[in-house]
């Protein structure tokens, strides 16, 4: 069988030492390890959130935002600043929420919706880079003079224009933001992929009759996952802000009632001048926190994969 | 460039007009009261818009009416009338904040990262890197919200000592001024340089007043992306060849640095201005909505909100000429500074 040959184990044994090579250069540095280690808290409260929520002391519906809106609003209706009871504060009227428990609830909406823009925006494009590099010609041509009108007009004008216009689900609105996110990871892979199939071993594949196909995807792309991936966390931490930015000056791209964390900051800067806060604090620093660890994730792995900057 | 420009324009045609004509129809039928006027009106208005037109004709009509300055109507809370007075009234504002957030934010942004590249993994560089760490995962809106936490609300400081949520200047002393009407300040629209020209110093400092907390916003994550850059090209510098020989001869380290390495590492910074403009001017957008400052992100948003498409139209186009316009210089500058690049290549 082909999994237990000598090839498979050797393949394995190779690919575990790189991985170990990436990881101990990742954990070397101080803010690679710091990354890393919050962004794993963060899918961890959002993997418990979707699967067992009681577990963090949240007892109502993970999808509603408000689920009391009138007993919490605290004396005066200005709300309770964080305490050991509410540890992340309470925000008065006229929401009466507790944001602990919206903060919990908004985290795997906000990563979830990061996530599900990235990876497919960054496959297609990586994919549609490495094809137009190796065929070159007028492919290559169009292709680039593509992405120039994208890159023509800023990302957040782009998506107000389509949530104003087209978009009128979240799910519309995910598929347009795909669809001008692609062309960064184009260009990526393509600048990558350019010098990589000028290599010698490349032309030895072909030599030795390797199809195109072949050449293009096992041997070209993996080559350029490196700097792929680096990009890959900056723009995890780029989306949800992007997104939280949306929900916050009031183009709203998910239904009202769902937890978001802009959205949350939106209520919050509303009571910001009467005194709370808390209101805006929280859910902000726990998307700067977010994109703070993958920046840092992003930078390390940068740092660790340029060999001019290593010392 | 002018493919670039046509495929802007096509990309916002194509965002407008897939949704269907409900929402292009949508301001003139706002003025209807019977089901009988909506119909007139809008039968009137699909033949004079060509709306009954196949999509391929509307496209020709909507790039001719671009190409003739024909941009249409605006009807927002903050603004009615031509697309054109709108973006001339808006865009002077837009470019002010733009300006004096580099002007401030690149030098500052140069030293911060010539301390830290100097030094690298000093405890400068560390400091400074964490801040700049901060500065850029910080969403423009908590920034502007901090900052009016500070400044603008008896909450932390015992006096509001900056206005927060008025716009570009206080609108109480523009009664009896004849160079302001209907709140928009002359010739140039913008309130600060307008107070200059006319000597009226009390709206000189209301309007200076109302700029600083939207700069600071946009400085603090500008900085951020000027000091990476920064200390990276430097420390690339450092590195090379042609510093050693310079450290050898016996230059002074503050020459070496100051004189040799700085140019060097100075070039790329061209390249930081492009990266900066997409990053400024989203923050632009958030900013202006923010402090409700009277710009082309103020009034992009409101039109998007009150879904006015005059104003996506002309807000979006205006927005993607700025970046498309902002590129364009930054490569025309980069073979003035580097002559090893040529134009075209």
């Amino acid at each position: 069988m082909y999994i237990f040959s000598e090839e498979w184990r050797e393949g394995l044994k190779t690919k575990l030492e790189s991985l170990k090579l990436t990881l101990s250069i990742l954990f070397s540095s101080f803010s690679g390890l710091f990354g890393v280690i919050i962004v794993a808290i963060y899918i961890a409260i959002a993997i418990i959130v979707k699967t067992d929520p009681s577990l963090l002391g949240i007892h109502t519906n993970v999808n509603v935002l408000i689920a009391h809106p009138v007993s919490l609003a605290g004396p005066g209706g200005m709300g309770y600043p964080p305490s050991k009871q509410y540890p992340f504060g309470v925000i008065g009227t006229p929401y009466g929420l507790n944001l602990y428990t919206g903060v919990m609830k908004a985290i795997p909406v906000d990563i979830w919706l990061s996530i599900i823009i990235v990876v497919p925006g960054g496959a297609i494009g990586a994919v549609i880079g490495v094809l137009a590099s190796y065929y070159g010609g007028w492919f290559d041509e169009i292709l680039m003079r593509i992405t120039d009108i994208f890159f023509s007009i800023p990302f957040l004008v782009l998506a107000i224009v389509a949530s104003a216009t087209i978009a009128n689900s979240t799910t519309t609105f995910v598929i347009i933001l795909i669809i001008i996110w692609w062309p960064i990871y184009a260009r990526l892979v393509r600048s990558q992929a350019i010098s990589i199939k000028e290599l010698t071993f490349i032309e030895a594949a072909r030599a030795s009759g390797v199809k195109d196909l072949k050449i293009i995807f096992k041997h070209i792309l993996p080559n350029t996952t490196a700097p792929l991936f680096v990009q890959f966390s900056l723009d995890l931490a780029s989306i949800m802000i992007l997104l939280s930015s949306l929900d916050f000056i009031g183009v709203r791209i998910i239904p009202p009632g769902l937890p978001e964390l802009g959205y949350l900051s939106a209520m919050g800067s509303q009571v910001l001048v009467i005194g709370q806060w808390w209101g805006l604090i929280i859910p902000g620093f726990a998307i700067l926190l977010f994109a703070l660890a993958m920046n840092m994730i992003g930078d390390a792995m940068r740092d660790a994969l340029d060999p001019r900057l290593r010392r | 460039m002018i493919f670039t420009l046509f495929g802007l324009s096509a990309i916002l045609f194509v965002l407008t007009h897939a949704a269907g004509n409900s929402i292009i129809l949508a301001p003139y039928l706002a003025g209807a009261k019977t089901p009988a006027q909506k119909a007139t009106i809008t039968a009137h208005m699909t033949q004079v818009l060509h709306l009954n037109q196949p999509e391929y004709i509307q496209f020709i009509y909507y790039l001719s009416n671009l190409l003739h300055g024909n941009l249409g109507y605006t009807q927002t809370t903050i603004y009615s009338g031509t697309v054109i007075s709108a973006i001339e009234i808006f865009f002077p504002n837009t470019i002010m904040l733009a300006v004096a957030s580099v002007v401030i934010s690149v030098p500052i942004g140069l030293y911060l990262g010539k301390l830290s590249g100097v030094r690298k993994d000093g405890t400068i560089d560390q400091t400074s890197r964490v801040l700049t760490f901060i500065g850029i995962a910080m969403p423009a809106f908590m920034a502007a919200e901090i900052l009016i936490l500070l400044f603008g609300t008896t909450i932390i400081l015992p006096k509001a000592i900056l206005p927060s949520y008025t716009g570009t200047f206080n609108a109480t002393l523009a009664s009896g001024v004849p160079w302001i009407q209907n709140g928009v300040t002359n010739p140039t629209h913008i309130p600060l340089i307008d107070a200059l020209i006319h000597g009226n110093m009390p709206i000189f400092w209301s309007a200076l007043r109302h700029l600083v907390m939207p700069v600071a916003t946009l400085v603090v994550g500008l900085v951020a992306v000027v000091q990476r850059f920064m200390r990276t090209s430097l420390v690339e510098v450092l590195n090379l060849d042609y510093i050693k020989t310079a450290r050898s001869k016996g230059i002074s380290e503050s020459g070496v640095i100051n004189t040799h390495a700085m140019r060097n590492s100075l070039l790329p910074i061209v390249t930081v201005v492009g990266i900066m403009l997409i990053s400024l001017l989203g923050g632009v957008v958030i900013v202006e909505t923010i402090f409700n400052y009277l710009g082309l992100g103020y009034w992009l948003v409101t039109a998007a909100l009150e879904f006015d498409i005059g104003g996506i139209i002309g807000g979006a186009l205006m927005f993607g000429i700025m970046l498309i316009l902002g590129n364009f210089i930054i490569d025309i500058l980069y073979t003035v500074i580097d002559p090893r690049i040529k134009l075209g290549d």
